[in-house]
């Protein structure tokens, strides 16, 4: 963490802290607005000129949410998704980062090249290759059909590498000159080196698989095996959308999100490194 | 080792959460998919019914976004892995008819469908051998609706007859502010939007003058019909609405959230609007009335949704029983009363219903020579209404084209070369 | 450590190889099965007639190409599109965010937790939800925009529907839903850059624009490649953001906005021609690896 030395708070400083502030402001409106929608009654809902916060406040909308959909179930699969694949996939980028940054060995090329096109095509393209795929294995409309194509994500793989790029490779031979193994070397000098990256790379990924839809979309179809994005279809009609309704159950299914990021956040954004080393 | 510890118990979580799946041993169990989620709370009633009535059945009812629904349809239907009923459009449904996805009726369905359907509704769900596939549910048709109070306001007592009389008519009812921009329409039209839609709506402004944007000709080929006076007519009527008259623009909201809220005096739309207005606009006065004819016909447009059982799916004979269940009047008066959409099935007494809510007597009440047109039963539907849609929305926002015969006639010829090429490609073509 | 090319044998060392085939071959195993493996899938039906809806179709070697390449009105139409929006969102995003960090870095900012949360949250809002609340902020009636523009006396405005504004509205809504993530990224790799260095420029009195000058925005590198590679694949490759925004019918008109990836999406399941639309797949995905080596040989060694 960089200290300054200059405690003095000038006026370019206060410039700067408004502007943010203003910006930050305007990026978080539409979520106020989604969550004040979710306490108005339906009466007050499209009013103008708009009201922000509601006249009168009401759980209502919660309510019935809870009682048109089955939301713990949803909930319970949704985490189930999102901290296996999170575990999975921050291992595996972070190894293979690792890797692809650090050595050399036949081949390299051309399998972080094949790894990293992989990105440039669309899902929509190869998703249903995929689930025939599922189809054939049986594994339709189950747990293991939805994970298991995300135990591993190629863009996770690209962003460990680049942050390992910046570890001077000269804190591996010094392990290496006092008879680490490579393995040692990983867990013990790389990996807590990168917190910071392996902090942003968790919060992108439960982000990623927490929101969801296009796959669950496919492979699940019993309303047990639904996530929470697939949930909200159930306010979405097919000319309408019951905007109380819609925002409560789009609340409900961002809140942990929220929350894991606001817990995390610290050792995401500030990364705690090692002394001693440096 | 921290390190070591840490590891174990990510993996022991991993297989936990991997290996706890609760594996629920039902009896037989029928997965309903559909895209309708307002329907849902109907065809959940009759479940639990039909539930009670035979233990040993289980039946799930999973809503889906509309053309998600559809998408994930076609994508399980191939491998076996789709739902035992669906309820789709009648154009998807031929879709899978054609491919031979789907189960054809067994014979005590067969005798039910001939006693209580149409032929003509029973004819958009069957083969070329005869055999029918699907038991028809719901029906949506447009209907013109109109703000009683605003009439009123302009002096119209009875709703109009035709397209000139619907444009005078939006003059009358369309109001501005002192600055010049309309915040009422006198007609709101559908000049916008990704899909199909704007086509479909364009349709029944085709029709008055017999144009239509494909039309059958011999079986199984179809052709353009709107590079004529009807299809000069109708964009001409959106031009003028739009930068001639200015009774609808751009700035303002469409559709039935529009009528819902005042914004607009009249519009065409299915009659689910009904349903919509009851609940948020209970203090409204508005009518129904049939979409405007001309000199040629009187027709509105016909979309029919069928419940279809998949050839792959393993308890047919359940599913088509449960598909016959749904259309007892109990659940057809619900449909109507409770969710805002007609069903097909004859000799049913809505009676109660029209008591609470009258609109419903007003949308059914038909003269004997209105025509209900289906839309054409082509692979190509999608893509040629589709890229209509696209034309139709770049036309509507150039001015220059307003009462420009010439103009008009060379972007409709362009457009039906456009669509026939697209039936060619897929050998429906034929004049 | 020397680095040598694919073929060269001599220089290896033989314990670091075993160690990196041992991690690397099972996870590429799951990489292969999963992805690239559907991904062949999809090459090899783009050489067909494939259709979604039936289980018969057979080859037709190069004619989807040639017939996409030259007479598809609606493939140029969205190649454009997409081309524009990429450009344009890829800029937008990229100067924000790296400014938004650098500031956060450089200056005393009050609170940079809060900030970094507030920023953050829209990347957490799940599509759908948030294009619905901003098609309602867009509405021409309702809509928050129209009531500021109503306080300078400028009437409503149809920020979806209108095809003047359209592409820039839901360009907006897409910067507004990935600028979070991206200052994620840079603050990342500011934080990796050793402190040392920085403290060492100031002692010789170098000033904010200096240490950004010469060595933040240097050692930086890899992740800018990184950051205009991601914002460039996910232009092009932007599917649900749109798909909302035009789905309906306050939402913006067909044409104006289609991109690369709706269009496939509506050849393969609208059309229900699934060899036409892998066809356009594969070529996409020809233009961004393109895209990307050109982006790689520009920044210099990044790759």
């Amino acid at each position: 963490m960089m200290t300054k030395t200059k405690l003095r708070f000038n006026l370019t400083d206060l410039i700067y802290n408004i502007l943010l502030y203003l910006l930050a402001a305007a990026m978080i409106f539409p979520f106020i607005w989604m969550v004040s929608t979710s306490l108005k009654l339906p009466q007050h809902i499209l009013l103008w000129p708009p009201q922000v916060f509601p006249k009168v406040f009401t759980l209502a909308n919660y309510q019935e949410v809870f009682q048109k959909a089955d939301m713990m179930r949803y909930f319970y699969n949704t985490l189930r998704f999102t901290l296996v694949s999170t575990i999975c996939i921050v291992f595996t980028s972070s190894l293979m980062g690792y890797i692809f940054s650090k050595y050399w060995f036949p081949f390299k090329k051309p399998m972080f090249l094949i790894i990293i096109s992989t990105m440039m095509i669309p899902f929509q393209c190869y998703m249903v290759p995929l689930y025939m795929m599922m189809a054939r294995i049986h594994t339709v409309d189950t747990y293991l059909g939805l994970q298991l194509p995300y135990l591993v994500q190629a863009l996770g793989i690209f962003f460990m590498r680049q942050n390992f790029e910046s570890l001077p490779d000269e804190y591996l031979e010094a392990a290496r000159i006092e008879g680490a193994s490579e393995w040692r070397i990983f867990f013990s000098i790389a990996v807590p080196n990168c917190r910071s990256a392996l902090g942003g790379l968790s919060i992108f990924v439960v982000s990623i698989i927490w929101g969801n839809l296009i796959w669950p979309l496919i492979i699940t179809s019993s309303d047990k095996n639904f996530v929470l994005e697939l949930g909200l279809t159930n306010f979405q009609q097919l000319y309408t959308v019951d905007y109380g309704l819609f925002t409560a159950a789009a609340t409900m299914a961002i809140i942990p999100v929220i929350i894991f990021f606001i817990i995390f956040r610290r050792q995401i954004m500030e990364g705690i490194t090692l002394s001693g080393t440096k | 080792m921290k390190k070591m510890s840490l590891i174990l118990i990510c993996l022991s979580i991993i297989m936990v959460l991997t290996l706890s799946t609760s594996f629920a041993a039902a009896p037989v169990t029928i997965t309903f998919w559909t895209g309708y989620a307002e329907r849902v709370p109907v065809y959940r009633a009759a479940a639990s019914d039909y539930m009670k009535e035979n233990p040993n059945v289980k039946i799930e009812v999973t809503p889906f976004e509309l053309r998600q629904a559809e998408q994930k349809f076609a994508i399980a239907l191939p491998s076996g892995t789709g739902p035992d009923l669906f309820v789709t459009s009648f154009f998807i449904a031929n879709l899978h008819i054609k491919n031979g996805m789907l189960g054809p009726a067994p014979t005590e369905v067969n005798d039910w469908l001939n006693k209580n359907f149409k032929s003509s509704y029973l004819d958009l769900f069957t083969d070329e051998a005869g055999k029918i596939y699907g038991v028809p549910d719901v029906h949506g048709f447009q209907v013109l609706y109109y703000n009683l109070d605003y009439y009123k306001e302009a002096g119209l007592t009875t709703p109009p007859k035709n397209l000139d009389e619907l444009m005078d008519y939006a003059r009358k009812l369309a109001q501005y502010d002192d600055k010049g921009n309309l915040i009422r329409s006198g007609i709101s039209l559908r000049i916008s939007g990704g899909g199909a839609g704007v086509a479909q709506k364009f349709d029944i402004f085709l029709f008055p003058n017999g144009g239509s944007v494909i039309e059958p000709t011999t079986p199984g080929k179809f052709k353009a019909n709107f590079a004529n006076e009807a299809g000069y007519k109708a964009l001409n009527f959106y031009l003028q609405a739009l930068h001639k008259y200015k009774v609808d623009s751009y700035s303002i909201k469409h559709d039935s959230e529009a009528f819902v809220q005042g914004l607009t005096a009249q519009f065409n739309r299915e009659t689910y609007v009904i349903g919509e207005c009851k609940k948020l606009a209970p203090e409204m006065n508005y009518g129904i009335a049939q979409v405007v004819g001309g000199d040629v016909q009187t027709a509105t447009n016909l979309n029919i949704d069928g419940l279809i059982v998949p050839a792959a799916s393993k308890n047919k004979s359940i599913a088509w029983d449960f598909a016959m269940y749904l259309n007892k009047d109990k659940y057809l008066v619900q449909m109507m009363k409770d969710v805002g959409w007609i069903c097909t099935r004859e000799g049913v007494d809505y009676s109660e219903v029209y008591k609470v809510e009258p609109h419903f007597q007003q949308v059914l009440n038909r003269p004997e020579n209105m025509k209900m047109i289906p839309p054409a039963n082509a692979t190509s539907f999608n893509e040629t209404y589709t890229k209509f849609s696209s034309r139709l929305v770049e036309a509507f926002s150039d001015a220059s084209m307003v009462d420009n015969k010439e103009k008009i006639m060379k972007f409709l010829e362009d457009a039906a070369k456009e669509i026939n090429d697209v039936l060619k490609s897929n050998g429906e073509y034929g004049e | 450590m020397k680095k040598v090319g694919v073929f060269s044998v001599k220089s290896y060392n033989k314990d670091h190889v075993k160690f990196a085939y041992t991690a690397l071959l099972p996870i590429f195993g799951l990489f292969f099965i999963f992805r690239i493996w559907p991904i062949l899938e999809s090459f090899r039906l783009s050489f067909t007639n494939h259709s979604i809806v039936s289980t018969k179709y057979s080859y037709i070697g190069f004619q989807n190409y040639i017939n996409m390449l030259s007479n598809d009105q609606d493939f140029r139409i969205s190649l454009i599109n997409t081309l524009l929006f990429a450009t344009l969102i890829t800029i937008a995003v990229i100067f924000l965010a790296l400014a938004i960090t650098l500031v956060m870095d450089r200056r005393k900012i009050i609170n940079i937790g809060l900030l970094q949360s507030l920023f953050f949250l829209p990347v957490v809002i799940s599509v759908v939800p948030s294009a619905i609340i901003w098609k309602w902020m867009y509405d021409p009636q309702y809509g928050i925009f129209n009531y500021v523009l109503s306080f300078f006396g400028i009437g409503s405005v149809g920020w979806l529907v209108d095809k003047r504004y359209s592409m820039y509205s839901i360009i907006l809504f897409v910067v507004w839903k990935w600028l979070g993530y991206f200052i994620v990224i840079f603050w990342v790799g500011l934080k990796g850059i050793p402190g040392l260095y920085i403290e060492a420029a100031k002692i010789d009195g170098a000033d904010d624009w200096q240490i950004i000058r010469s060595i933040i925005l240097p050692l930086l590198k890899p992740i800018m490649f990184f950051s205009l590679f991601l914002a460039t694949i996910r232009g092009f490759t932007i599917f649900s953001e749109v798909y909302v925004m035009t789905v309906g019918s306050q939402g913006a008109p067909g044409n104006i906005v289609k991109v690369l990836t709706y269009d496939i999406y509506e050849r393969a399941f609208l059309y229900y021609k699934t060899g036409q639309a892998n066809t356009e797949g594969v070529i996409l995905f020809l233009i961004v690896l393109g895209l990307t080596i050109i982006q790689g040989k520009m920044l210099g060694k990044g790759e």
